[in-house]
């Protein structure tokens, strides 16, 4: 079958912008003076400050990956925190029987795709609720695989982890840069694809599923793809935040995690990247201000969800769009009354 | 191009013990074919069928030749049949140009690994459907309207790019289901022309689900007629839509008034 371009594109005059699509240049300086900034942002920050800005980072790789499940292919999958604990444990557990930690890294995060494909499966054949209980009950397996394999991930007691060295540099800061490194690469790397094919037939599947196959799109591969992403994503953020954290118990990675990753995604912003990273701040700011009483963080988590969904369904990264239509619905009605 | 063909033979279609479609046959083989009936005739589920949403309890689809009763939804799409839907279904985050461009989705060769690493030969498939989608809007008077956002459009322009992305799945047979439901006069004469015009430059096989039965004998070179999932009428649309047996069945029984 043919599959040659039906159109004589040549005939058509075509603009600049449809040939070569450009970033606006304010979002291009935007983004450049946020990096600078993140890379300087260690010369003014204490020991503990940096801390708490890698976990930032951590958390926004995080929800990155159920970003790309939920906000762009619309899968409730919820075993994100199963695959979190997956990473955090394997990376380390390989890297102190002798790997480098980067080699354990990437075969973590390329096992992690396999075990995301095996829990997508259900997906092919589930929806909404269904599919969400039961990559739940998957997550919560891997978790209790954890648990259960006592011998070899400490079970209850936790897992100390072996920590990495950085030629002589101050740990905390080394993490950071770490932590800054993953994060742009995935942003700038899962950005370009989901601005591309893959994120558009993404799209696709989530909002008119129905209407894919006519274009010859089968909506279970795509499925399966965000599944692997999510659950790849997920584990590397893991094995990252294991280092920050130096030490691990099966009760960080329980399912209120899950809840949290998606008090992150909603706050955020479903279906927008940067919405992880607004969403990441808001978590661990709260989580910090209210260190003491985890009760009243549930409240604080609970009461935002609600607010949320409630009033500003595009979360904390619409809140641009949102200011720039009332003040623009605004200077339209001055504009009207001085006419 | 040459003329392909859609052949139903025999095809019947049942939900449960509701026999939706039964035993019809039509012969889908070139220019714009007008498919017609009442609400409830069964038109639908023959679109369904072809495009394997629905799988027929008897009879076969002979696209070319080949049979595609149990073929895969996307297999039938990825095969040439292209179509469109009652209520346009368009991804409203998206904008219209982005919208058409997934109609292109087997036109590309690059896989998404290739795309991961933005290879040069991945990169310019992006450029070249873009351009041919921007082109396939240009046909239809909208490439004004490429950057706007698809839930921002008027339902007129949601027909014409859900139209448009079809035509860039490069279809060898297209579906149209009630294009002009709801539209104005003029944007049915807009859409009418525009689609006349690529029907004819690609040879293309077409059917088209219509109420408006003035307008399906004006375009189409050919009508069939469903009553209750069976055709009662077929032939020469200006003939078909004076027979008496279609006026009764969109019209009911005269009857006498005393």
């Amino acid at each position: 079958m043919s599959t040659t371009l039906p159109t004589n594109s040549a005939s058509v005059a075509m603009p600049d912008w449809v040939s070569h699509p450009k970033r606006p240049i304010q979002s291009k300086l935007i983004r450049a003076l946020l990096l600078l900034g993140m890379i300087i942002l260690p010369w003014f920050l204490g020991g503990y400050y940096i801390y708490i800005v890698s976990l930032v980072l951590v958390y926004t790789l995080s929800t990155l990956g159920l970003n790309v499940m939920i906000g762009w292919t619309g899968q409730i999958g919820l075993a994100a925190a199963g695959f979190f604990g997956l990473g955090a444990y394997a990376t380390s557990i390989l890297n102190e029987k002798g790997l480098p930690w980067i080699v354990a890294l990437v075969l973590v995060g390329l096992f992690a795709a396999l075990v995301g494909f095996i829990d997508g499966f259900p997906a092919v054949r589930l929806f909404g609720f269904f599919l969400a209980i039961a990559s739940l009950a998957f997550g919560d397996l891997i978790l209790r695989f954890i648990i259960e394999a006592d011998g070899i991930t400490g079970g209850g007691g936790g897992y100390p982890v072996q920590l990495l060295e950085f030629w002589g540099m101050n740990r905390e800061i080394a993490l950071y840069y770490l932590c800054l490194l993953a994060i742009v690469a995935f942003m700038v790397l899962v950005g370009r694809v989901l601005d591309g094919r893959l994120g558009r037939t993404m799209l696709a599947v989530n909002t008119i599923e129905i209407a894919t196959p006519s274009m010859g799109i089968a909506p279970p591969k795509y499925k399966l793809i965000a599944f692997m992403t999510s659950g790849s994503i997920a584990a590397i953020a893991g094995a990252i935040f294991a280092q920050l954290l130096t030490y691990l118990s099966p009760d960080m990675f329980k399912t209120s995690l899950i809840i949290t990753m998606l008090v992150m995604l909603i706050v955020g912003g479903v279906g927008s990247l940067w919405g992880s990273f607004a969403g990441a701040i808001f978590v661990v700011f709260v989580q910090e201000w209210l260190q003491a009483f985890q009760v009243y963080q549930r409240i604080v988590f609970g009461v935002s969800l609600m607010l949320c969904i409630g009033l500003l369904p595009g979360g904390l990264a619409s809140l641009s769009e949102r200011l720039r239509g009332a003040f623009a619905k605004r200077s339209g009605r001055a504009e009207g009354a001085a006419a | 191009m040459s003329t392909h063909s859609l052949i139903l033979k025999d095809l019947s279609v049942a939900f449960g013990g509701n026999k939706v479609l039964e035993g019809v046959n039509i012969s889908f083989t070139e220019g714009l074919h007008g498919l017609v009936g009442p609400n409830g005739a069964g038109k639908t589920t023959c679109y369904n069928a072809i495009s394997g949403y629905v799988t027929p309890t008897a009879g076969t689809i002979e696209l070319d030749g080949t049979n595609l009763v149990g073929t895969p939804s996307h297999e039938i799409g990825s095969k040439g049949i292209g179509r469109t839907f009652q209520t346009p279904k368009l991804v409203a985050k998206m904008t219209v140009l982005e919208n058409v461009m997934l109609g292109a989705n087997r036109t590309f060769t690059t896989g998404h690994v290739a795309e991961f690493f933005g290879t040069k030969k991945a990169r310019a498939e992006e450029r070249a459907v873009r351009e041919m989608a921007y082109a396939t809007l240009a046909q239809f008077g909208l490439d004004s309207a490429a950057r706007d956002k698809a839930s921002s459009v008027p339902l007129a322009v949601q027909k014409m790019v859900e139209i448009a992305r079809a035509l860039v799945t490069n279809p060898v047979v297209l579906l149209l289901d009630e294009p002009a439901a709801g539209l104005g006069a003029e944007d049915v004469d807009r859409m009418v022309e525009a689609l006349l015009k690529v029907i004819k430059e690609r040879n293309l096989t077409t059917v088209i689900i219509e109420h408006d039965l003035h307008l399906v004998s004006q375009i189409c070179s050919k009508l069939s007629v469903l009553h209750y999932g069976r055709i009662i009428a077929e032939g020469d649309p200006k003939v078909v839509v004076k027979d008496e047996v279609v006026i009764e069945a969109y019209l009911g029984k005269r009857k006498a008034v005393k």
